[in-house]
C-alpha cells in the first residue's frame, strides 16, 4: 500500500477551487477529560439538556533497540503535531495533498478503533522524533491483514523500517496470537522487497484488490520463527 | 487529550462514539439517493474508511460527529455533529440523516445538542452549516435552528454549497428558547 492510498476515496476526488478553500487550523484540541457539566457555562445551551459519558481503551506500545511503538489513537501520542504540523517531516510516498494526508492520519486512527490494532507510530528513542507508520493493515477489502510500512524522510536509510516490522511481527506472533500476515509490495520496489526478505517473509501470488489498483503488487507472507510452512491456503500459489 | 468520545442525551436521542455497529447502516445510507447531498455514493470499502475517518477526525480535532441512536428503538438514525476535516473553509454542524427517520425533527434536535456542545464545551463563538442547494430538507433544518444563508462555498466533492450561519452562543442567551421557534 503506498500511503496516498489509505483514504482511497478522498484521493480520487476532483480538484478543488483553492480559491475558495482555507485550512483551518485555528480551532485546537480541547481536554475532554476535564468536560462536565461544570464546565458547561452559557446558560443558553444549558437548556438543551443533556449529559456526557466517557469510554476508555488500552492500546500497545512496544520497544525496540532503537524505537518506540505507540498507536496513533493513544491519548498520549500527538498526531497533529507528529504528522500534520507544518514542520512535520512528510512521508516518502506521500501525496503532495494535505487534505488526503490529514484524512489518511484520520482513517488510520479510526482502524485502530474498529479493529483493535493498526499502524503504530515509529519513534525514534534518541531524539522523540517520530519517523514512520508501521503495522497491520486491514480496511474493508483486503484480502487479509497487511503488515504495511511507511517511512518518513528523517527516518530513511537506517533500517528503522525492518527493525519496526520485526518488532511489529515479534508481538503479532507472541502476543497477539497472529500466525500469518501479508505484505503488498510493488514488483519493482526494490527497497521494500529487500525489507521483505531481510525479515523473513516469502514471496506468493500476485494480486489485484480494488483499493490496490496497482499491477504487479506480490504477496509476500509473513509467519512465526520456526514455522517453515506457509499457510495451508497459500501454498502452491507461488508464480 | 483522551480518547474518549463523549455521549450526548437528548430527549428522543443518543449522541454516541460511532462503532463497528454502525457499518451496515452507514452502508445503506452511502447507497441511497441521499448520499447525493454528501458527496455521492460509496460502496462498503470506502464505507469503512469514512467510518474509520469519523472515529479519527474525533483524535485529531477533539471533536467530530455522533452515531445518533433514537432513544425508542436503538435504531441509528444518523451521523450527526460537529465535522471538520482538513480541507473544510470553517467547522461545520454537519447531519446526514438516514431513510426512515425524517420529519421527526430528529436533525434538528441532535444539531442542537451539538450546537450546544460546540459553545458549552469547546467554546466555540460561531458555526456553520454547508448545505447542497438543492437539499431543501436539510436548509429547512438550519432554517428552524435559526441559521441564516451567509453565501456559498465550493467544496472538494461536494460542489457549491450554501453557507448558512448558526445563531451564536450570545445571540442563544438573549433569545433563548425562542431564538430557533
Amino acid at each position: 500500500m503506498s500511503f496516498h492510498q489509505i483514504f482511497a476515496n478522498q484521493f480520487r476526488a476532483p480538484a478543488a477551487n483553492p480559491s475558495r478553500l482555507t485550512e483551518n487550523y485555528a480551532v485546537s484540541s480541547i481536554l475532554l477529560y476535564r468536560m462536565g457539566k461544570e464546565h458547561a457555562g452559557r446558560p443558553a445551551a444549558r437548556t438543551e439538556g443533556y449529559k456526557m459519558t466517557d469510554a476508555q481503551m488500552r492500546y500497545p506500545r512496544l520497544v525496540s533497540k532503537r524505537l518506540m511503538l505507540i498507536s496513533p489513537a493513544d491519548p498520549v501520542f500527538d498526531a497533529n503535531a507528529a504528522f500534520l504540523s507544518p514542520d512535520a517531516p512528510r512521508f516518502i510516498d506521500a501525496a503532495e495533498d494535505p487534505d488526503s494526508l490529514w484524512w489518511s492520519v484520520a482513517t488510520i486512527i479510526g482502524h485502530w478503533h474498529l479493529h483493535g490494532y493498526g499502524l503504530f507510530a515509529v519513534v525514534e528513542r534518541h531524539t522523540g522524533r517520530t519517523v514512520g507508520l508501521v503495522g497491520p493493515w486491514f480496511p474493508k477489502g483486503w484480502p487479509e491483514p497487511e503488515l504495511s510500512w511507511h517511512l518518513m524522510e528523517p527516518g530513511h536509510g537506517k533500517g528503522y523500517a525492518s527493525e519496526a516490522a520485526q518488532c511489529v511481527l515479534d508481538w503479532l506472533f507472541t502476543d497477539a496470537g497472529w500466525d500469518s500476515i501479508v505484505s503488498y509490495v510493488p514488483e519493482e520496489n526494490d527497497a521494500s522487497i529487500a525489507l521483505a526478505r531481510r525479515i523473513g517473509a516469502r514471496p506468493e501470488k500476485l494480486v489485484s484488490f480494488r483499493l490496490q489498483p496497482a499491477p504487479n503488487i506480490r504477496t509476500w507472507r509473513h509467519v512465526p520463527p520456526g514455522c517453515t510452512t506457509a499457510s495451508p491456503a497459500a501454498r502452491g500459489l507461488l508464480h | 487529550m483522551t480518547a474518549a468520545i463523549p455521549t450526548l442525551e437528548t430527549d428522543r436521542l443518543i449522541l454516541r462514539a460511532p462503532a463497528l455497529a454502525d457499518f451496515e447502516a452507514l452502508c445503506a445510507f452511502y447507497a441511497s439517493e441521499r448520499a447525493a447531498f454528501v458527496g455521492g455514493q460509496m460502496d462498503a470499502e470506502d464505507v469503512w474508511r469514512q467510518l474509520a475517518l469519523e472515529i479519527g477526525h474525533w483524535r485529531l480535532r477533539g471533536y467530530g460527529r455522533w452515531a445518533v441512536e433514537e432513544r425508542s428503538s436503538g435504531q441509528i438514525a444518523g451521523i450527526i455533529g460537529l465535522w471538520n476535516p482538513h480541507g473544510m473553509p470553517e467547522p461545520e454542524i454537519g447531519w446526514d440523516l438516514f431513510s426512515g427517520f425524517g420529519g421527526k425533527g430528529y436533525a434538528t434536535e441532535a444539531a442542537s445538542a451539538a450546537r450546544a456542545y460546540a459553545y458549552d464545551v469547546l467554546g466555540w463563538t460561531t458555526v456553520v452549516s454547508l448545505v447542497d442547494p438543492d437539499n431543501h430538507a436539510s436548509a429547512a433544518v438550519a432554517k428552524r435552528m435559526g441559521a441564516s444563508l451567509e453565501g456559498t462555498v465550493t467544496r472538494k466533492r461536494f460542489g457549491e454549497l450554501q453557507v448558512w450561519r448558526h445563531l451564536g452562543p450570545d445571540d442563544l442567551a438573549a433569545g433563548g428558547m425562542e431564538a430557533y421557534a
